[in-house]
């Protein structure tokens, strides 16, 4: 991976994986420090990355950061007092968009990542599974179970309205 | 056995009689009761008007419904119309789910509830730090430029060791010498001869040869241990003068004819060429260390630099930073080496 090729990949896909990390953690900073952390692994790595495959080896060691994260904090047991809080603030709904952010945060976080790798990047089942370390089937069972979430979580909200 | 029938088991017999399991003794026994109990009688044709229809007999795209995918664990068309909007789905699928929304057509509304559970992205999200993410390019600085910069700091640290008066290979001037079958037969073809650089004093960039054409003034002792590099070992070469044949006139007041022209000297003008010396080095190839100093060295000669210049040239452009050296000559004798932010020094 050249230098031009790293710089390209800063520009077309930080803001991306940036965006998936924070709608999987929603917490600003923690998610600032992961896509820092994951550009400079790959900048590290730079001379052994396939160029073509940069975005895929970002997302990949963008998530695994995230999970190291969310593991270590959830022994250290300030993660869920974290998701406590961000839940209270946001209970009213203005559209579907901010409907489906809340939907997502109910959904497991394994669910979640699968869901936001497919909406937001589009990437096909094999290509969620090399990110996530899933197998192509639990990659299948994971996103459909959470579409059914989804719009249970639809339902259950038109029903309130 | 059930025993007497009375009004706090009756159920089980009413439940029997319905599921045809009493025995004619036992109906009998039932229809005593109820002529004793005619106010249980109604209960009975209650239990009786209870039919379960079976919705797997009675609604085939209900049973359909109900059947699971193995492993998603989803019902089937829930699976086909999550499948429909995953765009996995295949013809028969296809075809089965619209089976499916043909016999419920309510099924369509769960269908537009599964196309907006596709979420699209949040694009007021962007990375605040991009800017700081941005590499430059790498410099590529191999082994040997680093080696060449050692060598070259080494041997300008040595000369400095040995004499405090600094070499000026631009002093050597170009000269003509006796080599019978050679065209380019200057001094400055000495350079191009093999050179020994870690041989002391300035004499060593010049060839062996050159040691053997060039005597006494140019060459060291052969047999001194340590011969020294100062301003005296130094030998200036006067520059070449052609060799022409000169008439003079015969008488005082003769002018010179036509015909025997006097002509001065001529300098002899050399302008010797590099560009094939660096051409292993421009083109990447890989060349031995030595080599590689010693082209570099014979070049900035040929260019006029000092040997000084040479060596800070050299290292600025390595260590992409101001390299200089400093003297300072009072009761004690400093020479500095700055480099960047940092200097060394020695005093003696």
């Amino acid at each position: 991976m050249t230098v031009k090729e790293y710089n390209n990949t800063v520009e077309l896909y930080s803001d991306n994986v940036f965006r998936f990390i924070l709608k999987n953690i929603r917490d600003e900073e923690k998610a600032k420090d992961i896509v820092q952390d994951a550009f400079a692994k790959m900048w590290l790595k730079a001379d052994e990355i396939d160029g073509e495959k940069s975005k895929s080896y970002l997302f990949t060691t963008a998530y695994r950061t995230m999970i190291d994260l969310i593991r270590r904090e959830k022994k250290q047991g300030d993660w869920e007092e974290v998701k406590e809080q961000s839940y209270a603030h946001n209970d009213s709904y203005s559209g579907l968009g901010e409907i489906l952010q809340n939907a997502l945060q109910k959904l497991s976080e394994i669910q979640r990542s699968v869901i936001l790798l497919r909406d937001y990047e589009g990437y096909d089942y094999s290509e969620i599974g090399e990110i996530t370390g899933l197998s192509l089937s639990q990659v299948k069972v994971y996103i459909f179970r959470a579409r059914k979430s989804l719009k249970d979580y639809l339902v259950s909200v038109d029903t309130v309205i | 056995m059930m025993g007497q029938i009375n009004r706090d088991n009756y159920e089980v017999y009413f439940l029997d009689f319905i599921e045809g399991n009493l025995s004619k003794s036992q109906i009998s026994m039932l229809n005593a009761f109820l002529a004793n109990n005619p106010d249980l009688k109604a209960e009975l044709d209650g239990f009786e008007a209870i039919t379960i229809e079976d919705p797997l007999e009675s609604n085939d795209s209900l049973k359909a419904s109900l059947k699971r995918e193995e492993t998603t664990g989803l019902l089937e068309h829930e699976y086909l119309m999550i499948s429909q909007i995953e765009n996995t789905i295949t013809p028969d699928e296809k075809a089965k789910l619209s089976e499916l929304v043909n016999k419920s057509p309510d099924l369509l509304d769960s269908l537009a509830l599964y196309h907006k559970t596709i979420i699209s992205k949040d694009q007021s999200v962007s990375f605040p730090n991009k800017a700081t993410l941005i590499q430059k390019d790498k410099k590529v600085v191999v082994w040997w430029q680093y080696a060449t910069a050692a060598a070259i700091l080494l041997f300008a640290m040595l000369n400095w060791n040995i004499s405090n008066k600094e070499y000026f290979p631009k002093n050597f001037a170009f000269t003509e010498v006796s080599t019978p079958s050679e065209s380019s037969n200057y001094a400055f073809t000495l350079v191009e001869e093999e050179l020994v650089i870690e041989e002391k004093g300035p004499v060593n960039l010049l060839a062996k040869k050159v040691q053997k054409e060039i005597p006494d003034v140019i060459t060291s002792p052969q047999n001194e241990p340590t011969p020294q590099f100062n301003q005296e070992s130094i030998a200036l070469v006067e520059p070449p003068i052609k060799k022409e044949p000169i008439s003079l006139p015969k008488q005082a007041n003769e002018t010179p004819s036509e015909e025997e022209p006097i002509t001065p000297p001529i300098k002899e003008e050399v302008t010797p060429s590099t560009t094939d010396e660096f051409a292993s080095t421009t083109k990447g190839e890989f060349i031995p260390i030595d080599e590689f100093v010693k082209n570099k060295i014979k070049s900035d000669v040929l260019k006029g630099k000092t040997f000084s210049e040479t060596v800070l040239d050299e290292l600025s452009e390595l260590a992409n930073e101001k390299i200089s050296f400093e003297t300072k000559n009072g009761e004690t004798q400093k020479l500095a080496l700055n480099i960047g932010k940092f200097s060394f020094s020695r005093s003696r």
